[in-house]
């Protein structure tokens, strides 16, 4: 009895794992052949239209596949392009989609004018206490890493960063926190173009 | 005037502009929404404006139109290998082209005696409707089918056909995809808008009015004529290279022999070879490429045996793109260059139908376009072809002809676009003659000039 309860689990551990490997291969079959024709063969896309995922973090990744899918989260772009692309997805392949590229190398940052990284940098580490737009820092982190849903901001193309903070503006990408909203309202495009080329240099 | 009367006026003139114009008119349609059924895309995924593609766009055409992204059909063997993914919902759409041409000086309805009775203005609907098949067929099988109603032939028949296989492995460290393409028109695999096939912004043209007569092989010469079975590379998202032949595949005919009143055709086998080197940066792209082919023709006379003398052309072509896609603003700048190199030994030598055995034909068109949002824009044109003179290859004929035996042309073209949905597009398109088949005054020796021929064109696209 005993022996067959242990073969019985090792098969059933032995099929998981090889489903596993299955649909991490599929998602690495994916992510190299149709992803990476706009974010890159390692998730380091090279136009600011398409963000660059290398280094980014699975649990953000893994939100905004279902994001799309459902349609819940409905930016321009996201309709354009990743409703689509995300419909026939399942949940082993998303999760090994946001597996590969949270593997991969993140993309070195590059700097932008002086003045504009300073003013960004006093916004991303002190916000903007008059506006009621808290540091970007607070949630982000001091490197702009994110951490698990908060999805890390360094080395992102600024142009990117600065649509995002426009969208959550008019509200047209609503699955975002709520503080988001409010931060976004409250900043000035100069103010997002400043922090965007800040976080884009990390 | 009776009704009748008027209905027969037109359908004269119709007819005869058809045959004037008709054969020289290349009707290159791209923008299929089949695509974004399969794929979930929307139209500006694979599209600046249609038919001009964006980077993914090209890519999406050199990965075989396999993308996709609906429900399917599938069987897998115990290998775990694909024998089957099958839309759900076949990939269909439909193309309708409605269109309003009028020339500066309208073409008389009588050739032979001019000026005769003429009506100007031509409408045309549609001047086109198109039924497509584009999309996946299997794992690694795509396909680009397009039948076709046009007004000047009054048929249906098969227009563009691009039917191709495309797989990805590793080449030099470097993910490559190795294709292979069954179309019926030389350039019409291309995935760059250089390429006489979809060469943007001279995509689009009446169908109505007079066009310059002298064209190159490339240039939409063998469009729908022949059949080519070519290979090709796409290396490291950057460098594509293309190698394969085409032969004689008429349709509504055997061509093994060529036959009095069809066109000529291929002997042998014509290779035709693409190379392409791109690069993308941010929101730009540049490419610059050569593609060429080698045409031997038997001339449409059974009084040239097969394995005789043939007339040679060989064609060779560069071309260069830059394109920057923003979010509000898209802008793109096309050039192409084709030399055409022609040793006549059928043509001059056995039939006497030259005055040369070796003749050029050089052709240059740049051109430009500027869209905002999608919605608003227009391009702006200047081509030019000029060639050797002869007397006897380009003779004098009312409209048609060549009264200087010089087959130059030149000139501008215009258009402004409004794209009020992505699938539809409206456009008012100017056509400028400084130059027309070899001069600009009394080009055919009929005392037609060239700017006679300048064209309006009104052109409503629709695609569903």
């Amino acid at each position: 009895m005993n022996t067959s309860f242990w073969t019985a689990a090792g098969a059933v551990l032995a099929f998981c794992a090889a489903a596993s490997s299955g649909a991490d291969d599929h998602a690495r079959d994916i992510a190299v052949h149709t992803c990476s024709l706009c974010h890159g063969a390692k998730g380091e896309s090279t136009s600011s239209a398409f963000p660059r995922l290398a280094g980014q973090n699975l649990a953000y990744l893994e939100a905004q596949l279902k994001a799309f899918r459902s349609q819940t989260r409905g930016d321009p772009p996201a309709q354009a392009y990743m409703w689509g692309m995300t419909s026939q997805l399942d949940d082993p392949t998303i999760h090994g989609l946001a597996a590969y590229y949270a593997a991969q190398k993140p993309v070195s940052g590059t700097a932008g004018p002086g003045k504009l990284m300073e003013q960004g940098r006093e916004i991303f580490e002190k916000g903007l206490s008059g506006k009621g737009v808290v540091a970007c820092m607070t949630c982000h982190g001091p490197d702009a890493n994110g951490n698990e849903a908060i999805p890390r901001l360094a080395g992102q193309h600024a142009a990117y960063l600065v649509k995002q903070l426009a969208y959550f503006k008019s509200e047209i990408r609503a699955n975002n926190p709520a503080m988001h909203a409010a931060i976004g309202t409250n900043m000035s495009v100069p103010e997002m173009e400043a922090v965007a080329a800040y976080v884009a240099s990390k | 005037m009776s009704f009748s009367r008027i209905g027969t006026s037109l359908g004269a003139l119709l007819a005869g502009i058809v045959l004037v114009a008709g054969s020289m008119v290349s009707d290159d349609a791209l923008a299929v929404p089949s695509f974004g059924r399969q794929t979930g895309m929307a139209c500006e995924a694979c599209h600046t404006v249609f038919p001009e593609l964006t980077p993914f766009g090209r890519r999406f055409k050199i990965n075989g139109y396999l993308l996709d992204n609906m429900p399917q059909v599938q069987a897998t063997n115990a290998q775990s290998q694909k024998e089957l993914t099958l839309n759900e919902i076949p990939p269909l759409s439909i193309m309708v082209q409605a269109s309003y041409t009028k020339m500066k000086r309208s073409v008389p309805d009588d050739t032979v005696a001019p000026p005769g009775l003429a009506q100007n203005g031509a409408a045309a609907l549609p001047q086109q409707a198109s039924l497509f098949y584009a999309g996946r067929i299997a794992p690694n099988l795509g396909g680009f089918v397009q039948l076709t109603y046009a007004n000047d032939s009054g048929n249906v028949g098969m227009d563009n056909l691009d039917l191709r296989f495309a797989k990805h492995f590793d080449l030099l460290h470097s993910d490559t995809v190795f294709g292979l393409t069954l179309n019926n028109n030389p350039t019409v695999q291309d995935s760059w808008n250089t390429t006489p096939a979809w060469q943007v912004p001279f995509d689009q043209q009446s169908n109505a009015a007079l066009t310059p007569a002298a064209s190159s092989q490339l240039d939409g010469s063998l469009a729908g004529q022949v059949a080519g079975l070519t290979a090709y590379l796409w290396w490291n998202d950057s460098v594509y290279a293309e190698l394969g032949g085409y032969r004689s595949a008429r349709t509504g005919g055997s061509s093994l022999f060529p036959k009095a009143g069809e066109g000529p055709t291929i002997n042998g086998l014509a290779p035709y070879w693409r190379v392409t080197y791109e690069r993308l940066w941010d929101r730009s792209s540049l490419s610059i490429g050569t593609f060429g082919m080698l045409v031997d023709l038997l001339p449409s006379n059974t009084s040239v045996p097969l394995g005789g003398a043939t007339d040679r052309y060989r064609d060779v072509g560069l071309d260069s793109q830059y394109q920057y896609i923003g979010d509000d603003h898209i802008g793109s700048v096309q050039a192409t260059y084709i030399d055409e190199r022609q040793t006549l030994n059928a043509t001059y030598g056995l039939l006497g139908g030259t005055a040369n055995r070796q003749n050029t034909l050089k052709t240059f068109r740049l051109g430009g376009s500027y869209y905002y949002q999608r919605m608003w824009g227009g391009s702006l044109g200047y081509f030019i072809t000029t060639g050797t003179t002869d007397s006897i290859l380009y003779q004098p004929s009312a409209l048609t002809g060549f009264n200087m035996n010089k087959p130059d042309s030149r000139g501008w073209r215009g258009e402004l676009d409004y794209i009020p949905w992505q699938n539809v597009k409206l456009a008012l398109q100017y056509v400028i003659y400084n130059k027309f088949n070899g001069d600009s005054t009394n080009y055919d020796g009929s005392n037609r000039d060239a700017s006679h021929n300048n064209t309006v064109y009104l052109l409503a696209w629709i695609n569903f």
